[in-house]
């Protein structure tokens, strides 16, 4: 039990650290601009006395620690900034855009994993036959496929050869979807982002089970007369350790890298979000999006961790 | 066989009334997989206080159960492993001393033949290389030379070089491969030859061919 | 001089088993030899490759010159095999003369990230606790990112063009690239024969060069042939974004992006560039899936 809190512990201090260096990489983005911040903020022709009083009221005449620090505090109290175009807070929009982006990112994960497993699974218990070798063709082409490239063929097929699901948006107001019509929007971006973590996952399932299967234990369970669903459940519990950790890297991801799969579908999340942001160059939203999305990527593979941790013990080190 | 007159090795420093090897008060404790802060830690004492002497021309045994800390100590005179105390004299040098010898020249005049044969061999390269490998790099010995080195020492162990040179560890049999080890080690022209347990992993015999090979050793150098 | 005395021929009965000297890499090339699919896969990575260096003779049309009238012709029409784009330039051509830039992007910045990646890898797996520490925790905050995230996020604020999309990948890359190859070199450095070398008194860059990086350098060309496949997809990505190639220059992803409008008129033209992207990551990950296979050899001990 203590080896457990103590690990747990260990792994916050890791984390509050890497947390720490995130912050920094997104906040020094913006000075890898070449040229002033400003001048992106401002047109050239703005008279020199505006120039510096915007200076001095964004703080940039100030060291570049200070501005840092000055950021993270107003961070970490929740204030993103304001955006520059929309005049906006940023985190108000941000959280909006990010809750679309979840109604995509969970179900799309929870389809990947299950398909995933469920194949990888059963890939695996009929090693080398035909079922197995369709898998890992279905698998790996999952991985190779550019996402955003199934989305738009996905589209061409179901709504302009077969126009039956609509083609792009989210219908409604956003947020959880609230009516049938809402739902049909859903079907071919969480099809198309499930893609990847079903690739992802099928393989890693299927060779992890691959893996336990020629262990000896499962065949003295079946030499004990265990049934075989009995057995395909204690394999899937050795199994799962990895698997698990995967799983959340891919949720991850999925969060993280939904921009392209959001640009094709034009939905509202925080990858359009973001996207917005950077073409506008609205420097406060890209430097919020960017540490939200890469904490909420970190806090999922701290969870996982942990979560690991309880289920196998060596991972406890 | 008559033996030759032994001539003294010229890196000899102080006769044979010196001891070739002073071990005094050898200790390395390993912590145990234990707490990560705070709290008491608990220590493997591997070794513990192990002290010997070793004169020229003769051979010391050591033995123990499994476990008891034989290779540790081994690696612990080539400072393979930092000792946590003690002293180790080699030819009346400290080792590790300013006025004394470094361990690199203490392990030009000391090689050991590791116990496991198969992963004591870079898979990648030849026997010819493995061997050839310490007097090119540690020696400087130029590349023809280095070969040419290794080619005789095959032959000495019983190898043909002409077979065996260009041969890779997977394709030889473990009484082989410990052969090529043994000869690995004596390329640099050791002084003192360390065995760990060098032919437990052997059959019974290989196990007495490779005895034989390294009595034979035994009895022509210092 | 260490002579043993004349003697017995205790040995010559011994013969090393097999016919001629094989090393590993003669095995694996060997295996490799025999897998029909990586053989197949190979080939058409070559072709691609060939049809990239070779564009102004492949292809059929200038890939930069549009014709008004003959927009978005279906694939077959006589004389455009694949059908016109948006702006009426040769389909066909356009992919031919794209795998150029898509090649590039994909490939550039995994070889640069490996040359970093690998080295920084090595001197970590190799180095002191200390300076292990220092590199993989910096690491980690790298890795703490989302590829595609990352990349964006660089394109998007030094800029679109080539130079930026492979600099802002091989960032990107160089992360995993340290992370595989120190646990790699980990992993070699506590096998007996590093130590039996260090006990041979040999100096460190003798011991790194010829013990630990031939073994270390199998397991980073399966995982930097994996990369490949990735980085071809996100830079296509970037492209598609606005990020990365600039128009007018032909980039797979970039006529993507450029073709959407067009599903509904030509879905099937609009959809090859993304078969292309799709084909070429395939192959490269059947590749490193061979050649790990192929590495993969349990020698007889």
């Amino acid at each position: 039990m203590i080896a457990m809190a103590r690990f747990i512990l260990l792994r916050l201090l890791h984390t509050v650290l890497i947390l720490f260096g995130v912050s920094i990489v997104a906040f020094g983005l913006i000075h890898l601009i070449p040229g002033n911040p400003l001048d992106i903020l401002l047109p050239p022709e703005a008279p020199k006395e505006v120039v510096e009083r915007l200076k001095v009221e964004f703080g940039f005449d100030k060291p570049l620690y200070v501005q840092y620090l000055a950021w993270l505090g107003r961070v970490l109290s929740g204030n993103l900034g304001t955006s520059v175009f929309t005049g906006l807070q940023v985190t108000g929009e941000l959280l909006n855009a990010l809750g679309n982006t979840l109604v995509l990112a969970v179900p799309a994960a929870l389809l990947g994993f299950s398909l995933g497993t469920t194949l990888g699974t059963l890939a695996a218990f009929n090693h080398g036959k035909a079922l197995d070798k369709v898998f890992s063709v279905i698998a790996i082409l999952g991985l190779s496929m550019p996402h955003y490239w199934l989305g738009i063929a996905l589209v061409v097929v179901f709504a302009v050869i077969w126009p039956v699901l609509p083609a792009a948006g989210m219908g409604g107001t956003g947020g959880l979807p609230t009516s049938w019509e809402e739902l049909r929007c859903l079907v071919l971006p969480v099809v198309t982002l499930s893609m990847i973590p079903m690739g992802v996952i099928g393989r890693l399932v299927r060779s992890t089970v691959l893996e336990v299967i020629s262990q000896e234990f499962p065949t003295a369970l079946e030499a004990k007369g265990l049934r075989r669903g009995r057995i395909v459940f204690h394999v899937l519990k050795n199994a799962a350790p990895p698997a698990l950790a995967v799983m959340g890297l891919q949720l991850g991801y999925l969060v993280g890298g939904s921009i392209l799969v959001e640009t094709v579908f034009n939905w509202p999340g925080s990858g359009q979000f973001m996207n917005l942001a950077i073409f506008r160059r609205d420097i406060p939203v890209l430097q919020g999006t960017v540490v939200v999305l890469a904490s909420f990527f970190v806090l999922i593979n701290l969870m996982v961790d942990v979560v690991q941790a309880l289920i196998d013990p060596r991972m406890r080190r | 066989m008559s033996e030759p007159d032994r001539p003294t090795d010229r890196r000899d420093r102080g006769g044979p009334s010196q001891p070739l090897l002073l071990v005094r008060g050898l200790k390395k404790h390993f912590p145990a997989k234990g707490r990560l802060f705070g709290g008491r830690r608990e220590m493997v004492q591997a070794v513990d206080g192990v002290s010997f002497s070793l004169m020229k021309g003769t051979t010391l045994g050591v033995v123990g159960e499994s476990g008891c800390g034989k290779s540790t100590t081994a690696r612990l005179l080539l400072h393979l492993i930092e000792p946590d105390a003690g002293e180790i004299v080699f030819d009346g040098d400290g080792v590790g001393d300013p006025h004394g010898i470094s361990v690199r020249e203490l392990r030009l005049q000391m090689q050991m033949v590791f116990q496991d044969s198969y992963s004591s061999l870079n898979p990648r390269a030849t026997v010819g290389d493995i061997i050839a490998f310490g007097p090119r790099t540690a020696k400087g010995l130029a590349r023809q030379a280095a070969r040419e080195r290794a080619e005789r020492l095959l032959d000495q162990v019983g190898l043909g070089p002409v077979l065996f040179a260009r041969r890779y560890p997977h394709e030889l049999s473990g009484g082989q491969r410990q052969r090529v080890n043994i000869a690995r080690a004596l390329a640099l022209e050791p002084r003192l030859l360390i065995l760990d347990e060098a032919v437990s992993a052997l059959d019974k015999s290989v196990e007495a061919q490779i005895l034989n090979l390294l009595a034979l050793c035994g009895a022509s150098s210092t | 001089m260490v002579e043993i005395a004349a003697a017995q021929p205790l040995l010559a009965l011994d013969e090393p088993q097999g016919a001629e000297p094989r090393s590993y890499w003669t095995t694996v090339a060997d295996r490799l030899r025999r897998d029909r699919v990586t053989i197949g896969v190979a080939i058409v990575l070559l072709l691609i490759i060939a049809l990239a260096i070779f564009a102004p003779w492949a292809a059929t049309h200038d890939p930069l010159q549009g014709s008004v009238l003959g927009r978005l012709k279906p694939v077959g029409t006589p004389g455009h095999l694949l059908g016109t784009d948006e702006t009426g330039r040769d389909i066909w051509s356009r992919l031919v003369y794209g795998g150029r830039l898509s090649l590039i992007c994909g490939i550039t910045p995994v070889l640069l990230a490996t040359l970093m990646g690998g080295t920084l890898g090595l001197v970590a797996g190799i180095g002191s606790r200390v300076i292990n520490m220092l590199v993989m925790r910096v690491v980690d905050v790298f890795y703490a990112f989302p590829s595609v995230l990352l990349a964006i996020a660089i394109c998007g604020v030094i800029g679109a063009g080539i130079g930026n999309t492979i600099l802002s990948l091989t960032i990107v890359f160089i992360a995993p690239i340290v992370r595989v190859t120190e646990s790699l070199a980990t992993q070699v450095k506590s096998r007996d024969f590093v130590e039996a070398a260090r006990a041979s008194a040999a100096p460190l860059p003798a011991i790194i060069r010829q013990q630990i990086l031939p073994n270390v350098l199998g397991g980073m060309l399966v995982y930097a042939t994996s990369l490949v496949s990735i980085s071809i997809i996100i830079s296509a990505g970037l492209s598609f974004l606005g990020l990365g190639v600039t128009p007018p220059n032909p980039e797979w992803g970039l006529m993507l992006n450029a073709l959407r409008q067009a599903i509904f008129v030509n879905p099937v033209v609009a959809a090859l560039p993304g078969v292309a992207i799709l084909i070429t990551s395939l192959c490269f990950n059947l590749l490193s899936d061979g050649l790990r296979s192929a590495m993969d050899i349990k020698l007889p001990s």
